[in-house]
């Protein structure tokens, strides 16, 4: 047998390769896992999707800007009514 | 293949189950071209789950229009795997060859002694020209990709796997025994 044959014969040799079965499950447990540590991290788009779906939360923001924005005229209310 | 664009869009929009289809497609030639690159078929099956997870993890930055996702993923393949010959670990018993290869010249080398003794022939070799020989001779990959793989010129990659291929000829010539 020449070189070229039995590199030919050592390159072509059957090596079988055993993918474990449970390969893709493992693989997809763990992305599932890490799709989930992505979702839980804050984002800006995520926190902008909290703000315009809860009610609850717009109503309340909406009471402290009403507060926050009377605690300044006050001093104007003051000035005026001279209780 | 542009199924596997399709596959990727629908992952990045939220469809993670989707991603199996790219594993079970990609799965046995990604753990090959490891197993030819580590030389280690334990750490194989845990660096394969590594590419794929990190592949999901930078998924975003894949690009249709520069490369193919086959192209993207072996490069993966290829950085953890230089990553994994980097840490030296201890092959485990194992993985350590069933028989001692003879060196004694005089002696008809058998078939398995001789395969033994080309594949620690190119395991000795440097890793790019090692790289350039499985993809290419082993892997069957085309030059191109490989070029892109390992982000070298077409002319450098040939120029590797010719010279991988004369060490490998120089250690048969020394060889003594046939393969029946």
């Amino acid at each position: 047998m020449n070189l070229d044959e039995k590199y030919r014969v050592w390159k072509e040799r059957p090596t079988p390769l055993n993918v474990p079965p449970d390969f893709t499950g493992e693989v997809m447990r763990r992305v599932h896992l890490e799709a989930g540590q992505r979702q839980a991290q804050w984002n800006w788009p995520g926190v902008l999707e909290f703000c315009q779906r809860n009610v609850s939360f717009q109503y309340a923001a909406l009471a402290v800007a009403a507060i926050a924005g009377l605690s300044r005229l006050w001093l104007i209310f003051f000035a005026i009514l001279q209780p | 293949m542009a199924e596997d664009s399709d596959t990727v869009k629908r992952v990045l929009n939220g469809d993670v189950d989707s991603f199996r289809i790219l594993v079970e497609r990609y799965q046995r030639p990604v753990l090959s071209m490891i197993r030819r690159l580590i030389w280690d078929s334990h750490r194989c099956e845990e660096i394969g789950q590594d590419v794929f997870v990190t592949a999901f993890q930078k998924l975003s930055t894949f690009d249709p229009a520069r490369s193919q996702f086959s192209t993207w993923l072996f490069t993966i393949a290829r950085n953890l795997s230089i990553n994994a010959r980097k840490k030296k670990l201890p092959l485990p018993m194992e993985a350590l060859p069933e028989t001692p290869v003879s060196r004694n010249p005089s002696h008809d080398l058998s078939d398995k002694e001789i395969f033994m003794q080309l594949d620690e022939t190119v395991k000795a070799l440097p890793g790019k020209l090692q790289r350039a020989f499985v993809l290419a001779e082993i892997e069957q990959m085309p030059y191109e990709e490989i070029a892109r793989i390992e982000g070298a010129r077409l002319g450098t990659i040939k120029s590797r796997i010719h010279r991988a291929r004369a060490r490998i000829y120089a250690a048969m010539k020394d060889m003594k025994g046939d393969i029946t």
